[in-house]
């Protein structure tokens, strides 16, 4: 078994809701509340649920573009959240992140040559600009753009194109650990695939391990090794992807693989529609998070929480019904 | 957008290339004035000479272009020289007033908290007190002279920049492209400069182009109020100044001292008149929604 690159123990982050002319802490957003994993060095842990159960969150806490409420974020054995500003900086070079949106993520006034050549630039990994010039376009041209359009801005690219930048800029510093933050949701289904595709031609090139955020598991499907789920800010499954799509243990992976088109027309599936909106994060339910949801509550859930632990090999899941 | 397509469209933009071909002009006369109107001595070129020593202003004649204003300072001479003065006062007060906004504005938003606390109160208090009142008090205790106004109002000039670029600083700063730049771990100060300056310049750009204009007004009105420029400095504000005791004719001829008003009320009005365009326009370009 690999070694674990990164590890994520009791990892929370609230957000104060500030109301009143004191602006006064009134709530918390439990955006994610105590979730616990690990990513295996060169693999693709898919991370998914609905909008707003706290995926980007996550990514972000681990990263520490947000400082988490509390525990603890290990890479390469080392807590990630102890590191002063400067072992910071440093550490950086090895995880990097892709952003969803591809118009938000690159500065509209800096070039493309600027763009992926700024990680060389803060790292010092070029001896001059002409050297430099030279890194950005192999860069580019490993993620299928060519030098012609080192000089161009970013709103004269395509959006599978400008998401190829930000891929590039990632790439630049050499990094272990690519944080993938739905990086092909807002493209042209057209695109997607292609950008996909680049991902894992990249992750064999240069040995990365992924963490790939998705909405759904469908994206999920094709790129990763294994699975988590995530609903309102907790983990409520995780375990090999082959293994969750044939043998999904929580209610709710059931109903997401539900929600997955069949490719073959005679599978007949019962799809599982979940039935209200998605509950606050400021005031999760009681009990289990998704009992109010879930088509096979029952007495114990609303009450107690689930425990997330381990139900043979590697497999993990939060619910009282695996444990009657 | 990059600065050529700005300029492209100022120039095809009838009120803004109006504006330009206006500020153009005052720019011509300010660097050829030692030709347009040559001083007598290096040394004091700011100093109108007179033509006598009469109180009563004399219309335009041979020698005296514009005429000769009260105490028979030559007006084409201060008109000419007093160019230099406005531009002097605009640049100065408007650029270090914007460098502080947005020093303080952009301090504040990047590192929140107690920052930002003790500055915000500090531009409450400073706007709490009207402009020009301020200015004039100040003045008044530094003493006469032009570097005084300046002084005052780049002291109580800043706080709008420094509100708006906080603001500006405030949006920018969540954006996705600054977070990626964090995460490259980058500097605050290549932050900063590259992503956060970068991209919340124009505003405060279009604003300064606004105050240019207002600035040479408020400078004369100051001066009007008797605490500018001293007396026979070329300086539009004491050209309107000299027209104070005239403004309402004489001797049955309402219109008997025109040029006195006329000449600095048009040039200051145009000055000013041609920031606001150039200003203006300068929004439209930048505003997507109109893009
Ligand atoms: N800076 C913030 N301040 C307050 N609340 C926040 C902040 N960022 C996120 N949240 C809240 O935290 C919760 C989780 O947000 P997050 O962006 O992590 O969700 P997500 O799973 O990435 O969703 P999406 O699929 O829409 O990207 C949401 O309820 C969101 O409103
Ligand atoms: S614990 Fe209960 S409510 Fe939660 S998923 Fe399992 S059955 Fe559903
Ligand atoms: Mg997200």
């Amino acid at each position: 078994m690999a070694e674990n690159l990164l590890e994520v123990n009791n990892l929370k982050k609230y957000f104060p809701v500030k109301a009143g002319i004191f602006k006064r802490t009134v709530a918390h957003v439990k955006a994610v509340d105590d979730i616990s994993f690990a990513v295996e060095e060169g693999e693709t842990l898919g991370l998914v649920g609905e909008s707003g159960c706290g995926k980007s969150t996550t990514g972000r806490t681990i990263l520490r573009l947000l400082e988490a409420t509390a525990g603890e974020v290990l890479f390469e054995g080392k807590n990630v959240m102890e590191l002063d500003k400067k072992e910071m900086r440093a550490i950086r070079r090895d995880m990097q992140i892709i952003f969803q949106d591809p118009y938000a993520s690159l500065n509209p006034r800096m070039t493309v040559a600027d763009i992926v050549g700024e990680p060389l630039d803060i790292h010092n990994l070029a001896k001059n600009k002409k050297e430099r010039n030279e890194k950005v376009k192999e860069i580019l041209e490993n993620v299928g753009l060519g030098a012609e359009y080192m000089n161009r801005y970013p709103h004269e690219f395509s959006g599978g194109q400008r998401q190829r930048i930000g891929v590039a800029r990632a790439l630049a510093v050499d990094p272990k650990l690519i944080i993938a933050d739905e990086p092909v949701s807002a493209l042209d289904v057209s695109v997607q695939a292609q950008v996909v595709n680049l991902l894992q031609d990249l992750q064999k090139e240069y040995g990365l391990t992924y963490l790939f955020i998705a909405h759904d598991l469908s994206v999920v499907k094709h790129i990763s090794d294994r699975v988590a789920v995530m609903y309102l800010g907790k983990l409520v499954e995780l375990t090999d992807k082959k293994e969750l799509f044939r043998n999904p243990m929580h209610p709710y992976t059931q109903s997401l693989l539900s929600a997955i088109p069949e490719a073959d027309p005679k599978k007949k599936k019962d799809r599982i529609i979940l039935e209200g909106d998605v509950p606050s994060p400021v005031d999760p339910p009681s009990g289990c998070r998704f009992h109010p949801r879930c088509p096979k509550a029952f007495e114990p859930c609303p009450v107690k929480e689930p425990e997330f632990k381990e139900y043979g090999d590697g497999h993990f899941a939060a619910c009282h019904l695996l444990d009657q | 957008m990059e600065w050529k397509e700005i300029l492209t469209r100022l120039i095809k933009n009838k009120l803004s290339l109006f504006g330009l071909i206006i500020i153009l002009f005052f720019v011509l006369v300010a660097v050829f004035a030692p030709y347009l109107a040559p001083p007598r001595s290096p040394e004091d070129a700011y100093e109108i000479p007179r033509a006598g020593w009469q109180v009563e202003p004399q219309p335009p004649r041979e020698g005296y272009l514009f005429g000769t204003a009260q105490g028979s300072y030559d007006i084409f001479y201060g008109m000419v020289w007093g160019t230099r003065t406005a531009f002097r006062i605009g640049v100065i007060v408007v650029g270090l007033s914007s460098l502080f906004g947005i020093i303080i504005g952009t301090l504040s938003a990047y590192y929140g908290g107690i920052i930002d606390e003790f500055f915000m109160r500090i531009t409450d208090v400073f706007m709490s007190i009207p402009f020009l009142v301020a200015a004039m008090v100040l003045t008044t205790i530094l003493g006469k002279g032009l570097d005084n106004v300046m002084i005052a109002l780049v002291t109580f000039g800043w706080m709008g920049t420094a509100r708006l670029m906080r603001s500006q600083v405030l949006e920018i700063k969540n954006e996705e492209f600054v977070q990626a730049s964090i995460a490259l771990g980058a500097s605050d100060t290549r932050i900063i400069f590259k992503h956060i300056i970068a991209n919340c310049i124009f505003p405060v750009l279009i604003q300064a182009f606004m105050r240019m204009g207002s600035m040479v007004i408020t400078a004369s009105a100051l001066s009007f109020l008797g605490v500018g420029a001293p007396e026979g400095y070329a300086d539009w504000g004491q050209m309107i100044t000299f027209a104070r005791d005239w403004i309402l004719g004489g001797q049955g001829s309402a219109l008997k001292y025109w040029y006195t008003v006329v000449i600095p009320g048009t040039a200051i009005m145009l000055f000013s008149l041609s920031w606001n365009l150039i200003g203006d326009a300068f929004r439209d370009i930048l505003d997507p929604k109109l893009n």
